[in-house]
């Protein structure tokens, strides 16, 4: 167990610790969980950078929007289905196709295309608004916890679906929206595929996009400036701060808030998967 | 009826007038339309008549509700087929506009957007006068429920939009695309098919996947049951909880923050090459640029972000095996290990069963997120979903990209239908 703790860990200790020590002197190696010479310096060159902290805003704002609005529409349609009414089964059967068959990057390319999203801030969460899965596991939630005497009370006192679905089901769903809630925010903060398929345009990269392009660079350059820093010739390549310094110090600022938020929402991850095992 | 026997003669018309391939697939639905128009027309007839005679008018229905389904399907498909197709007309016609100035009516009267607008107008009456006989069969009943109708309006639209409107551009992978000439470009049948089953590059991709695929089934299945039943056996308490947190964080990490964690622990001076050289290891391994080394990555670093996330569903399993099971083997004289052979694992059987065809199902998905950002100018491997990405919208092979990528979609669902016909009779679990 505490091998697994460990093997679990580690990674991240060990990048936080290079990400706070001296960027010359990791690169003389043996670093390990605690920084030996402690700066702070990676840290203010990213900082200092404007266009990182543009990137945080675009990824912010996508999360926020994209949550807000994807969480909005998801619990509309997990209400409506857990309903009974007329076309059901065809309504149901119409929206659950496209989780099982795509039509592929390409087409989807081109009808982002024409439809103007190619590099365009709202390809980030328009999209993906509606999430089966999601809409499924309210439905189930509804269904299976949500006396249906409720939805017929307040039918008997004048109030419409409106009234039902933002007065009572609303409040009463707080746990299964907050897992949704979660795992959409999540989800956008982390993604970058949306970025590498659709935009091309550099300040409208997200975080995680950014940490690509410097691993990407890293994997493609740092081989050969670090020997010739090993190798005491250096004084060309005189920078502030190394890459493996700034990759160290980007994954810890965009694994800083999931690492805050975690521990405090553990149990509602937990429960949303126990909620999806419901259903199948 | 007559307007119904019309839009077939009109089907058929197409069928003979379009003579190349693209126009003769959409004949072939737009006659199917026709068609379809004919049976609500007969059902509506139907219906009239049998109001004169109540006695009958349950029967009726029923027969009714059956032609309107297919009326309703046959509509969907072509409007599908018509907004496609005007969709990329539209898209020809911004590409001629551009170089010539034409304009949409100048269009139009040379005649070349008529097919489009005539399954435009034949899509829209099958899925109008099909909503409409459905109103009239059923008009309490969707009243009612009104304004649950509406509610769904956003979810729908954005599911038309997004998820059915690229289905149309599918034909891409029966042409020689070309970027100018959009979808008007060559029709080629199965050539980029045979392109792709042939070419080493592709075929290496198709194996690639699957062998990958295998591998990941083969390691992330054993994994996080041991691991649950490692963790089932410590006590409730502070540490057991401490365990669990850990290891499902990594799950919550970007593929790619995983992948920067590999980057520096596996760099040359990274940690485990320190281990290595501190037991004695002369020279520093490149893991990352190592061709060798590239499956083993790619499957440590599933294991490490996935494993402790897998336990949950294992857990909960365990904590459902009956406790007195394991009091009355104890005093039967079994130890703990006895113990997890003989009664844990048939008691979280069913569950492993379950998720193993499940995950079976998503054998072919393989990680795109995980695999291209491993990829590196000395790494040569890829699978289908990184050839599809680098040649399609890297390079502008869109052609044989669509190929590429209709095939992945096609095997793969085919593949998830028969886990879950498998996994129905062996478990009364489906998907649906």
């Amino acid at each position: 167990m505490i091998f697994v703790i460990a093997v679990c860990l580690y990674p991240y200790l060990n990048v936080l610790a290079m990400s706070i020590n001296d960027p010359y002197n990791t690169l003389l190696g043996g670093i390990t969980i605690y920084p030996r010479k402690f700066t702070l310096t990676t840290f203010q060159v990213m900082l200092s950078d404007s266009k990182l902290l543009w990137s945080a805003f675009i990824t912010v704002s996508r999360v926020i929007l994209g949550t807000v609005l994807g969480v909005a529409v998801q619990f509309m349609s997990g209400y409506v289905l857990s309903k009974k009414f007329f076309g059901k089964a065809a309504i149901t059967t119409i929206l659950l196709v496209p989780s099982y068959f795509s039509a592929g990057l390409i087409p989807t390319f081109m009808l982002y295309r024409s439809l103007h999203l190619l590099n365009n801030f709202l390809v980030y969460f328009l999209p993906s608004l509606f999430i089966f899965y999601n809409v499924m596991l309210i439905k189930v939630y509804i269904q299976s916890s949500i006396s249906n005497s409720l939805d017929e009370a307040t039918r008997i006192d004048g109030g419409g679906d409106w009234t039902i679905m933002t007065k009572i089901y609303l409040p009463l769903c707080k746990p299964v929206l907050a897992m949704v809630i979660l795992f959409t925010a999540v989800g956008y903060w982390n993604d970058w595929t949306t970025t590498l398929y659709y935009v091309t345009k550099s300040n409208l990269f997200p975080l995680a996009y950014k940490l690509l392009q410097t691993i990407k660079q890293n994997q493609a350059l740092s081989q050969a400036i670090e020997d010739a820093i090993k190798q005491g010739q250096s004084s060309n390549i005189r920078q502030t701060t190394t890459t493996q310094s700034m990759i160290c110090a980007q994954i810890i600022i965009t694994t800083l808030p999931i690492i805050l938020v975690y521990p405090f929402l553990q149990k509602y991850f937990v429960n949303g998967l126990m909620l999806g095992a419901v259903k199948e | 009826l007559i307007l119904g026997i019309a839009a077939v003669f009109l089907g058929l018309l197409a069928i003979v007038f379009f003579h190349s391939a693209a126009w003769i697939a959409l004949a072939i639905v737009l006659a199917l339309t026709g068609l379809a128009v004919g049976v609500g027309g007969c059902c509506i007839r139907y219906i009239e008549k049998m109001k004169k005679r109540p006695e009958l008018y349950a029967e009726a229905k029923q027969e009714a509700a059956k032609a309107t389904k297919s009326l309703l399907i046959c509509g969907v498909i072509s409007a599908l087929l018509a907004m496609g197709s005007l969709f990329y007309s539209s898209v020809l016609f911004r590409s001629i506009a551009n170089k010539q100035h034409e304009t949409f009516f100048s269009l139009l009267s040379d005649g070349r957007l008529y097919p489009t607008v005539y399954w435009v107008i034949l899509g829209v009456f099958a899925i109008v006068s099909g909503l409409k006989f459905i109103y009239i069969a059923r008009k309490r009943e969707v009243r009612k429920s009104l304004q649950l109708y509406i509610l769904l309006i956003p979810a729908f639209l954005s599911v038309i939009i997004f998820a059915y409107l690229p289905i149309p551009g599918i034909v891409m992978a029966f042409m020689d695309f070309d970027i100018f000439k959009q979808f008007s470009s060559p029709f080629i049948g199965l050539g980029n098919f045979i392109q792709i089953f042939t070419m080493h590059k592709f075929a290496a991709a198709i194996w690639n996947t699957f062998y990958l695929g295998f591998l990941t089934l083969l390691i992330t299945i054993p994994l996080p049951i041991m691991f649950a039943i490692m963790l089932n056996e410590l006590r409730k308490g502070f540490f057991k909880r401490f365990v669990q947190t850990v290891s499902y964080l990594p799950y919550f990490f970007s593929w790619i923050t995983v992948i920067g964690l590999a980057t520096i622990l596996l760099a040359p001076y990274g940690t485990i090459n320190d281990i290595l050289s501190a037991f004695g290891m002369q020279t520093r391994i490149l893991f990352l640029g190592e061709q060798w080394f590239f499956i083993p990555n790619v499957l440590l670093l599933t294991v490490w972000k996935t494993t402790g996330w897998s336990t949950i569903m294992y857990l909960a399993a365990l904590t459902a095996v009956d406790t007195q099971l394991y009091d009355s083997a104890a005093i039967d004289g079994c130890g703990r290990l006895k113990q997890i052979i003989h009664i844990t694992m048939p008691g979280i059987l069913p569950t492993i069963m379950i998720l193993l065809i499940f995950t079976a199902g998503g054998l072919m998905n393989s990680n795109f997120e995980l695999i291209y950002g491993l990829q590196n100018p000395l790494i040569n491997f890829d699978v289908i979903s990184t050839l599809v990405y680098s040649q399609g919208i890297e390079t502008g092979k869109y052609g044989i990209s669509t190929a590429l990528g209709l095939f992945l979609s096609v095997i793969s669902l085919a593949l998830l239908l028969i886990t879950d016909r498998i996994a129905y009779k062996v478990s009364k679990v489906g998907l649906y």
